[in-house]
């Protein structure tokens, strides 16, 4: 049986909430149920994992989709949904080229050696955050996608609405694994 | 292991059957609203909690009185105990200044700085101190001190008994539970082990919370209305931590934490006494050979204590004398060191502070700007090198409202606080700094529960059996962000076990629970009787397998090497990657030198040259750091070249 986690924090099941609605109800539940104030450690377990769900709106998006109509979801073996596949090709040679780098620097022990790869450092970073940026607006443009089924959702709950959803779930799914790993690359670069 | 330790302490049952268990915390929170400061009724102070900052360096130890946190003194007036014990050869232990006071005298049956080895095996982690190890590669570590053997939990023990034994004094009652901190980026074991040393002194340890967690509850408690982003920097002599939270009327949550437990003032003491050494050899004195153990433990305890006194004053100071009077052989050496030399060697220590920096503000998902101050805590952090390093990181003014010595401890008693009723209105929620995972096929790590998820929490896994039959199945459970399960730290392992069934139909769930301390519990649930056990994890420590072989193997390997050879080896491959760099930096940038730079340069790099074919190590060594000293500039100028060419 599947928790509802839009219920454990008293929200309404909607596919977007607002994140400062959502954090500062999770703040009040902390504070009045936390066990180290005197409340219950199960319920309280309770409400940190669904705020750990529905804090992402890729993740609060799919669980809502798991509660409305579970046949929605695309298996794992579904295939990169059209439009994201060249963002894909980009990523990996990204990711490699970052790997390539970070081997060849740890390699260098002198500041000297160090500094040498200076300039390429730069580079491989301007591309990071060149290509984090792109996907980022690619995810807002999702956001506001789902921002506007939400209005729709509050008068009319239809089967439409959830195939067009759960298309915008796969592809914010892609979205935030892949910045996830640029951020991941990102950092690994100041190493 | 309980036989290893009650030989070690003799002492460690008494104090064990004074902690009590399982006391309602509900029951003890109506008393803390009592009123007045001056409360006659033992009554309030019997339901305290005591809260402990267990340092690398020092330890405090605090109360809440009055709903204000109290740190307590010893009595001699100190509130800084340091964490040192001294073992003599008959009769109890000494912890605290007067063991500090021994280091010098018997460095080899004084134990300090032993944090870095809480939790840890033998292998992980370098025995530069004054004091012997011992246990094989792979096994826990042990403290040898003297003719006694312990494990380093015993050993934070005695300090913990030297602290309770104070607080008591000066509260006038007993006290016996307690909070005690850990470095945030502590793995499991490490967290255990302060656990047990807390409980060996006689201690119920309510719990474990973080150290720059708890320097942001002593920071944020006069501000309970704020809502506000902060980041704690927290370097102290071990350890290095940065944590962001969020503060929101009360609820302080913990957004992302990073850190490194190798990392910290010791690092620098270290560099420094070697520039010391030196410096004193270079004077002519002659140090004493590394085959008279116990004089060059002497000698090099006494440049340990003069680089850390050199450390502190350099704080304040331009630039100071260092005498060593009678340091080798009856002479005495004075030498002066400015603040410059000293960020020099201090300087590649404390940038590795930055990577971990921008790791835990990606995981939060803050921005650098959206952060509203960045609070130093930690001894180290007195350092103006480490302030401005701080600010450059983080493009902000540190915040420096904090004592750095003793906010941990304060933090530490407002958590002991919110525990027993005593502080209202304020709720810590803290993070799981590593990912926990299983390995799975091909040796790979998978996370079941990735760091910096809020704690406690816990998340479930299905097991089935992979051939028809099979009776049971062995689960690695590792700590860590790495891919390879191998490359991760291997909290334990255990044996699941499936009832008779086809490929695939048994089924055995297993919950993986990370409570507030941050500490693992297994449990798994009979799908069918739906009957759930806790499992308990045989402890990798010990365990003997191929990694374990494999350290020993490498480790016999090291010991019949000469080491002389070892290092030539090591400063020559540093030679060849270094000449060619320089050769290359000098065609890129070597016009924007001055002459008698360049000059230096070049001389700087025929002595290497010359180094190389001479064979001497210690030479290559010091021709080496030379070439390197002279081309600070070089590299400077290379990235600011780089730098210049990323904003066009």
């Amino acid at each position: 049986m599947l928790i509802d986690h839009f219920d454990t924090l008293g929200l309404p099941r909607q596919p977007w909430i607002e994140p400062e609605t959502l954090k500062e109800r999770f703040h009040r539940l902390t504070a009045a149920a936390h066990p180290d104030v005197g409340g219950d450690a199960r319920a309280f377990a309770e409400v940190n994992a669904a705020y750990a769900v529905l804090r992402e709106p890729g993740t609060r998006l799919r669980h809502f989709l798991e509660l409305e109509d579970p046949g929605a979801i695309a298996g794992a073996g579904a295939s990169i949904p059209e439009g994201l596949a060249d963002c894909f090709m980009q990523i990996a040679t990204l990711r490699r080229a970052v790997d390539a780098f970070v081997k060849q620097i740890s390699g260098a022990t002198t500041p000297v050696a160090k500094a040498l790869l200076a300039s390429e450092r730069f580079t491989i970073r301007h591309d990071v955050e060149k290509a984090l940026g792109g996907l980022e607006s690619m995810q807002n443009r999702c956001l506001e996608i789902i921002q506007g089924e939400d209005v729709r959702w509050k008068v009319r709950k239809d089967t439409a609405a959830i195939s067009r959803l759960s298309a915008v779930q796969q592809e914010l799914a892609y979205l935030e694994k892949w910045m996830g790993q640029l951020r991941e690359a990102s950092v690994s670069l100041e190493d | 292991m309980d036989g290893a330790i009650a030989r070690g302490l003799g002492v460690a049952g008494r104090l064990i059957t004074s902690a009590r268990a399982g006391e309602s915390l509900a029951s003890l929170s109506g008393l803390a609203k009592l009123p007045g400061p001056r409360q006659p009724f033992r009554l309030f102070v019997m339901s305290s909690i005591v809260g402990i900052d267990l340092g690398t360096t020092n330890s405090l130890i605090g109360v809440m009185e009055a709903g204000f946190p109290l740190l307590l003194a010893d009595a001699e007036g100190e509130r800084l105990t340091p964490s040192v014990v001294h073992f003599p050869a008959e009769g109890e232990p000494l912890a605290g200044q007067a063991a500090a006071r021994m280091r010098v005298v018997a460095p080899g049956s004084t134990v300090y700085s032993v944090k870095r080895f809480m939790g840890r095996r033998m292998g992980e982690e370098s025995a530069d101190v004054s004091y012997r190890l011992s246990g094989k590669p792979g096994a826990a570590v042990r403290i040898v001190a003297g003719d006694r053997e312990l494990l380093p939990e015993e050993v934070s023990a005695v300090v913990l008994k030297k602290l309770k034994a104070d607080a008591e004094c000066a509260l006038g009652h007993e006290v016996s539970r307690a909070v005690i901190t850990v470095p945030a980026y502590f793995n499991d074991a490490q967290r255990t082990a302060t656990k047990t040393a807390g409980e060996l002194a006689g201690f119920t340890v309510e719990r474990i919370v973080n150290e720059p967690t708890a320097a942001a509850l002593a920071y944020g408690l006069d501000k309970l209305r704020d809502r506000s982003k902060v980041a704690v920097y927290d370097l102290g002599g071990g350890t290095f931590d940065i944590s962001i939270l969020e503060l929101n009327e009360g609820v302080f949550q913990v957004l992302a934490t990073n850190g490194n437990t190798r990392l910290g003032g010791d690092d620098i003491d270290a560099a420094l006494v070697e520039y010391l050494a030196d410096a004193v050899t270079a004077a002519g004195a002659v140090a004493p050979g590394a085959e008279s153990s116990a004089a060059s433990e002497t000698w090099r305890a006494r440049l340990r204590e003069a680089a850390i006194e050199a450390k502190h004053r350099l704080s304040v100071e331009e630039s100071i004398e260092v005498s060593l009077p009678f340091v080798a052989e009856g002479r005495s050496v004075s030498l002066g060191i400015t603040r410059g030399d000293l960020e020099r060697l201090a300087r590649p220590i404390v940038e590795r502070t930055r990577a971990h920096c921008s790791r835990a503000i990606a995981d939060a998902r803050v921005k650098g700007e959206e952060l509203d101050e960045i609070i130093l805590v930690g001894g180290q952090t007195r350092m103006p090198l480490v302030r401005r390093l701080v600010a450059e990181i983080f493009q902000k003014e540190p915040n420096t409202s904090q004592n750095p010595d003793e906010a941990v401890a304060v933090g530490a008693t407002i958590q002991a606080g919110i525990l027993s009723g005593a502080v209202q209105n304020v709720v810590l929620l803290d993070v799981t700094p590593l990912s926990l995972g299983i390995e799975t096929f091909g040796g790979l790590m998978n996370v079941i529960i990735p760091r910096n998820s809020t704690i406690p929490c816990k998340a479930g896994e299905m097991f089935t059996n992979a051939v028809a039959g099979q009776q049971s199945m062995l689960i690695k459970v590792l700590q860590g962000e790495r891919e390879m399960a191998r490359d991760n730290w291997a909290l334990g392992q255990f044996e699941l076990d499936f009832q008779q069934a086809p490929k695939g139909k048994a089924r055995v769930g297993v919950q993986f629970e990370i409570d507030a301390n941050g500490i693992l519990h297994v449990l798994a649930r009979d799908t069918k009787t739906g009957v759930q056990k806790v499992v308990q994890m045989t402890s990798a420590v010990d365990v003997s397998d191929e990694a374990v072989e494999k350290m020993l193997e490498e480790s016999l390997e090291h010991a019949f090497e000469d080491v002389n050879e070892r290092v030539f080896t090591e400063a020559k491959m540093k030679a060849e990657e270094l000449l060619p760099a320089v050769r290359k930096a000098l065609l890129q940038v070597g016009g924007q030198l001055e002459e008698a730079e360049r000059i230096l340069i070049e001389k700087r790099m025929s002595e290497v040259e010359n180094a190389v074919m001479s064979g001497g190590a210690q030479g290559l060594k010091k021709a080496n750091a030379a070439l390197d000293d002279a081309t600070q500039r070089l590299a400077v100028l290379l990235i600011e070249k780089a730098q210049a060419a990323s904003r066009k």
